[in-house]
Order: C-alpha cells, then sequence, then structure tokens
C-alpha cells in the first residue's frame, strides 16, 4: 500500500482526475518506503515510461517533478542544470488519449543537442549525454486531436 | 459514384485525415519566446547528482568520508539561519550516503527534525527522517538519498505553499555551498579539467543573487544574506568562464565555499 504522506506534495495535489495504476510502479521507481495513495494520472506515465531505465539501467529518479496542464500545440519548457558526465533522461507523461507529444533539449545558446528518445503510450522520454555543464531548457509540446487542453507531467533520472 | 472513384477517394482520404502537420519542435531557439516556462527557476542539481559524476572518476569511500562534517546541535539565529542551514545538512546526509556512513546519516537525520521543528516543518518531513534512520541501519543507501531527496523536496514545497519562497531560496543556497565545498574539495585531491567543468555554473549563481535581490529588505539587508551576495559576486568570475576553472580557481572557490560555510551557514 502506498502512503500518500510519502510522496512529493507535487504528486499529491497535482490534478483532480488521480488512478492508482502507478502505484506498485513507483514502488519500483524511487519510493523505496512503503506506499499506498494515488498519484497524478499524467505523471504515472512518466513513470511507467521510466521503468526500464531505473530497473535495468540504473537510473535515479528524483523527487523533483512538475505537473501541468498544457495547451494543445503550444510548446512548454523547464530550464535545467545539467552536469556533464551524467546521463540523463527526461520523461513526459500525459493522461490524455491519442495525444502526440514531442520533448528536446536546448542548450543556453538555443541549439537542440542530440537525444535518444522512446516513445511509449501515453509518454515520450528523451535522453542526453551532457555536453558541457550548463543550464539546459527541456522542451515539450502536446497536440490533442479535438484541440483540448492536456494534462502532463515530467520527470527525470540521472546515471 | 462509380465504385473506382470511390475506391480512389477511399486511398487518398488517408492522407489526407493524416495530413495535419508532424508536431515538432525548432532545431534552433534563440530567445526561447517561443516557450511557456513552467516556472523560472533554473533546476538547481542535488548534491548526489553532482556527486555521482565525481564518483565515476574512481575516488573510494574513504575519500568522501574525509569530508564529513557531522552536524552541530547549536541552535541558529532566526529562520533565515536555520533555512540556510538546513539545506547545508541536507547536503551533509548526501555526502553521508556517498560516504555509506551510517553514524553521520543518523545524526543528520536528528538534527534534520530539530531545524524544521523550528522552521514549523518537522511533521511534513518526519516520515521521512524516520525512513532514513531505519534504512541507514541496514545500509539500504539508495534509499537513504531518495529520502534525503525527498526532505528536500517536501521542505521547499511546504515553504512554497505557506509563501515563504525567501526561506526555500535560502534552503538551496545552503545546500549548495556545502554541496559545492565537497565538490572542490573532491577535486583538489586530483585535480583535472573535467573534473573542474563541473563547477561551470554561471546560472544557478545568477539565481541566486536574483532571488536575494526580491528578498523581503528586512531579509535582504542582514549580515548573513549581505555577506552571501558580496561572495557571490566574487565566486561569479572563477564558475562563468567559458573555459573549466583552473586548479587555482578550484581553490579559491573552495575557500569561499567554505567561509561562508563557517562564518554564515553553521550556527
Amino acid at each position: 500500500m502506498i502512503d500518500p504522506g510519502s510522496l512529493p506534495l507535487r504528486l499529491r495535489r497535482a490534478g483532480a482526475r488521480f488512478r492508482p495504476a502507478a502505484l506498485a510502479l513507483l514502488a519500483c521507481l524511487a519510493a523505496p518506503a512503503p506506499l499506498k495513495a494515488y498519484v497524478n494520472d499524467a505523471l504515472s506515465f512518466a513513470y511507467e515510461a521510466a521503468q526500464n531505465a531505473v530497473e535495468k539501467d540504473g537510473y535515479v529518479v528524483r523527487r523533483e517533478t512538475w505537473t501541468g496542464t498544457a495547451a494543445s500545440d503550444k510548446p512548454n519548457a523547464i530550464r535545467h542544470h545539467l552536469t556533464k558526465g551524467n546521463s540523463y533522461w527526461f520523461w513526459l507523461g500525459t493522461d490524455h488519449e491519442n495525444a502526440e507529444l514531442i520533448i528536446r533539449i536546448y542548450d543556453s545558446n538555443g541549439r537542440a543537442v542530440e537525444t535518444q528518445t522512446r516513445r511509449f503510450k501515453n509518454a515520450v522520454a528523451a535522453r542526453i549525454e551532457v555536453p558541457r555543464t550548463g543550464a539546459y531548457v527541456i522542451a515539450f509540446r502536446i497536440r490533442t486531436r479535438d484541440g483540448s487542453e492536456a494534462d502532463w507531467g515530467l520527470a527525470y533520472g540521472y546515471k | 459514384m462509380p465504385r473506382s472513384l470511390i475506391a480512389a477517394a477511399a486511398l487518398f482520404a488517408v492522407p489526407l485525415a493524416g495530413q495535419s502537420s508532424e508536431l515538432t519542435l525548432p532545431d534552433r531557439a534563440d530567445d526561447f519566446t517561443a516557450f511557456a516556462f513552467v516556472e523560472s527557476d533554473v533546476v538547481i542539481p542535488i548534491p548526489s547528482e553532482v556527486f555521482n559524476v565525481l564518483g565515476k572518476f574512481d575516488y573510494d569511500r574513504t575519500a568522501w568520508k574525509a569530508q564529513l562534517r557531522p552536524p552541530s546541535n547549536k541552535a541558529c539565529r532566526d529562520r533565515i539561519h536555520t533555512a540556510l542551514y538546513l539545506g547545508s545538512v541536507v547536503a551533509e546526509g548526501f555526502l553521508a550516503v556517498q560516504a555509506e556512513d551510517s553514524a553521520t546519516v543518523r545524526e543528520v537525520g536528528r538534527v534534520v527534525l530539530d531545524l524544521t521543528q523550528a522552521l514549523g516543518l518537522r511533521d511534513s518531513v518526519l516520515r521521512h527522517t524516520k525512513s532514513i534512520l531505519s534504512a541507514s541501519e541496514d545500509s539500504r543507501w539508495g534509499v537513504v538519498r531518495d529520502e534525503f531527496d525527498a526532505t528536500r523536496q517536501t521542505v521547499r514545497d511546504v515553504m512554497k505553499e505557506r509563501r515563504d519562497l525567501d526561506l526555500a531560496h535560502c534552503v538551496s543556497i545552503g545546500g549548495w555551498l556545502r554541496g559545492t565545498e565537497i565538490v572542490t574539495a573532491m577535486i583538489q585531491r586530483q585535480y583535472t579539467p573535467e573534473k573542474g567543468e563541473i563547477l561551470h555554473q554561471p546560472r544557478i549563481l545568477e539565481q541566486f543573487d536574483e532571488a536575494i535581490a526580491a528578498m523581503d529588505p528586512s531579509l535582504r539587508h542582514s549580515p548573513r544574506l549581505k555577506s552571501i551576495s558580496r561572495d557571490f559576486a566574487a565566486l561569479k568570475p572563477l564558475m562563468s568562464g567559458e573555459k573549466s576553472p583552473t586548479v587555482r580557481q578550484v581553490n579559491d572557490i573552495h575557500t569561499i565555499c567554505g567561509r561562508l560555510g563557517r562564518t554564515v551557514v553553521e550556527p
């Protein structure tokens, strides 16, 4: 069982719609303590996408995550300090069925950085081998079929 | 309508329906104005993220252990002081994980509880500290590291919910100062430019400056934060160059962060 209090506040307060599906998954990822709670749907898809990287490749998932609601087709972004020598995965999830997602990473000069990308059900991910320590922009875009807004969740891990 | 025409229309129907433009993001985004930023701040790495890079340079556990400075139980003078020191102590916790030192982890857990009590946050982090203490007994270091991360995140989230953004920034600053002091000490042991590059952090220092400048004047003008601002001005050129900081610059960064830690952050 998942203890709601063991999850970051961001997870507990994010969004009005929740589902229990990702809880066992969360237990496999970052949260080692006994878990019993509901997780924001969009973020749970991001965590599902993270599963292989965590279990097989040894990535450490951070507790710092982001959630929100995005207008269809409008690019959103976060700024992130990344350290050369680390490899990072960024996982973007949405609970909007049949939405298209894209994620790209830019250096501080605005140039898109080479990344490995993977697509999952309701999620997309990008991996970067950091070419230089510094600030990067993690940008993403979600397009829904009917043009409606989509809830999203973004998580990241490092190795 | 002839069947052949219907079939042709059906053939075209698929590409037409799927003809909406491909979802893309540009190869260049010169000023990022096209993006809606979720937060204005740059995400600052936890010390473990940076330790992880250094860990690839063949440092053994004793090298990390040599940097440990068990936390003090002395009382802090005010909330800003407490928040700065809380950030520093959590950074010490990440170091204790790296050093796999159960005794220091437990001590850090206890001091975190005292400091969060002083800030009215004890109940929010209690479950994390319990997990830290329990996992350290079994040497489950991944769990301990995750719970320190959770502690830091919970503290910052609760402070933001209470609109104590200034305190949240102080936690970050205290953690960054101690983390950078540790990282520079490790780099000093065997300097290489590759290790020095870890210290290329211009945007983080700018962000701290902006955070302090936006604080309530009563805080911004406190001797503690004035000292930090003054020393950040000295750190900026050392951590903003095009090339990796030299060994001398690494020494200077270490000296400044260590001095601030001893004179401003620690009780």
